[in-house]
């Protein structure tokens, strides 16, 4: 089974247009076919408006419900929040598991502009995600809210959620195989343009179980993203279907062949 | 200054929520007039996304110290035609006299074509533009270029020396002459001799950052610099902002 930890889908595209069409959750289907993905992380695009104002998610998170409700085979909802907003964004997170059955959360220190150590604000959210059994997964790669250094402190205080760090924390790789070797519960993803000798790195020095596929779908073409994994030399069978989709369907607790 | 501040994750060393916690921390580092705008939003208690309310703070906190204190607005520009009125109340009724953009807090670029309404009023209103700077990917000094080339009439204080950026900073300002250089936070006594050797005391600007920043503390990085005049000091620690401030005074 192939599942794609990363894409993104909903209205919000109208104010930064993607590489592929990725609005509704036919289209999202339309692509995974192309590419041969069997199941996707599905979540909301960033809020940047003008023209659709939803700093809190609400639209967005519903928008990926309904994308997604003709697809339930294909497509796994997550939700998005922004942590500033505090009770408000734990009463989303509430709507996003019990009305629409989400599997995960996304959470974006760049974009809604928190640092990921900063536990007073996220320790409300993970033990919320504790409670649901969620996968966290995260957008890195940044100084000074995102750098992979900064998820160690979460990782030691919440061992039992799991963590994805996305885009191999872009020029901040190196720090993410370090954080992802101390901790187990952080899993490192290769969504976006990330570089074949950068996958080489965390396939040679990360455990297998540590590593998974994801593209970032629509802002970027799966197909490019899976031949880099696939024609890792060094990758081994077992390693490989880890990689495309047994790490991501044990973090989501799916039973797969 | 504003009640914005009491949810910051990290708390400053000094405590300007009040109008009169600013005052004091001016009269103790003998600092004339300030101009002063709302912190980051960072969520909890005080809710103020849009920075309506922490905007009518710091008017109310300017009527009261109209020598001290001079007002200037801070928008959320992701919020459109809402944060244009928000603009427009900051003139026309508060009489403020510039605009704060955080584009890091408020995730944005300065060279997104989406910012060009804000920045089309503020030319209207002479306001110079106080930018944040200084981290990759949405605030590196950078992304200033096309905008103050586009904007001639507009003048940019790039805030903090740009941080690690302050080489990019000096690069900018010297292909821009509306592009000056402001010292507020933690900047180094060698960031700033850098700046002065580079564009010279009249692109260079004290700012402190206060209350994040004791401002005795980056006013002495000022004086000590063994190049500056006394002329050049005057420019430095008033002379230039109140050229760009035009009215104000």
């Amino acid at each position: 089974v192939i599942i794609d930890a990363h894409t993104h889908v909903g209205p919000a595209f109208i104010d930064h247009p993607p590489l592929l069409p990725g609005v509704t959750g036919d289209q999202i289907v339309e692509i995974m076919d192309r590419a041969g993905i069997d199941k996707a992380c599905s979540f909301a695009p960033q809020w940047e408006g003008p023209h659709f104002v939803d700093p809190e998610f609400h639209q967005a998170n519903r928008a990926v419900y309904e994308s997604s409700k003709n697809h339930p085979e294909r497509l796994i909802g997550f939700a998005r929040v922004d942590p500033h907003r505090g009770p408000k964004a734990l009463d989303e997170m509430r709507r996003c598991h019990d009305a629409y059955g989400f599997r995960g959360i996304k959470l974006h220190p760049l974009w809604e502009h928190f640092a990921a150590d900063n536990l007073r604000l996220l320790a409300p959210i993970l033990e919320l995600c504790g409670d649901y059994g969620w996968p966290t997964v995260w957008h890195t790669g940044y100084y000074p809210t995102c750098q992979p250094a900064l998820y160690m402190d979460l990782a030691e205080h919440f061992p039992e959620i799991n963590m994805v760090l996305f885009h191999l924390s872009y020029a901040h790789t190196g720090d993410a195989i370090i954080a992802a070797n101390r901790y187990p519960n952080i899993h490192l993803e290769t969504a976006a343009n990330s570089l074949a000798t950068s996958i080489q790195e965390v396939i040679t020095k990360v455990s297998p179980r540590q590593f998974l596929y994801g593209s970032d779908l629509p802002y970027h073409d799966p197909a490019d993203v899976l031949a880099k994994i696939v024609k890792q030399p060094l990758l081994t069978v077992e390693a490989r279907d880890l990689a495309l989709g047994g790490n991501m369907a044990r973090l989501l607790h799916m039973d797969v062949e | 200054m504003g009640p914005g501040l009491g949810n910051w994750s990290v708390q400053p060393p000094l405590s300007a929520r009040t109008v009169e916690e600013l005052i004091d921390i001016l009269d103790v580092a003998r600092i004339d007039q300030a101009c002063t705008f709302a912190p980051s939003w960072e969520g909890g208690d005080f809710d103020d996304f849009e920075y309506s309310k922490a905007n009518r703070v710091i008017h109310e906190g300017e009527r009261r110290y109209p020598d001290r204190l001079i007002g200037v607005c801070r928008i959320n520009p992701n919020l459109a035609t809402k944060s244009l009125d928000e603009m427009k109340r900051c003139h026309d009724d508060y009489g403020f006299k510039g605009l704060k953009l955080h584009p890091d807090s408020e995730f944005f670029s300065i060279n997104n074509p989406l910012m060009r309404p804000f920045l089309d009023l503020a030319a209207d209103y002479r306001w110079p533009i106080f930018l944040h700077a200084g981290f990759y990917p949405l605030s590196q000094p950078a992304l200033l270029l096309p905008v103050a080339q586009d904007y001639p009439t507009l003048n940019f204080l790039l805030l903090h020396l740009g941080y690690r950026f302050t080489t990019d900073a000096v690069l900018i300002a010297q292909r821009c002459p509306n592009v000056f250089l402001e010292t507020s936070a933690d900047s180094s006594a060698s960031a700033i001799r850098q700046v002065l050797s580079q564009l010279g005391s009249e692109r260079v600007i004290f700012g402190s950052d206060l209350p994040t920043t004791r401002p005795a503390e980056v006013i002495d990085k000022i004086r000590m610099q063994p190049n500056l005049s006394a002329e050049g000091g005057a420019q430095v620690l008033g002379g230039n902002i109140r050229r760009l401030l035009g009215g104000a005074n």
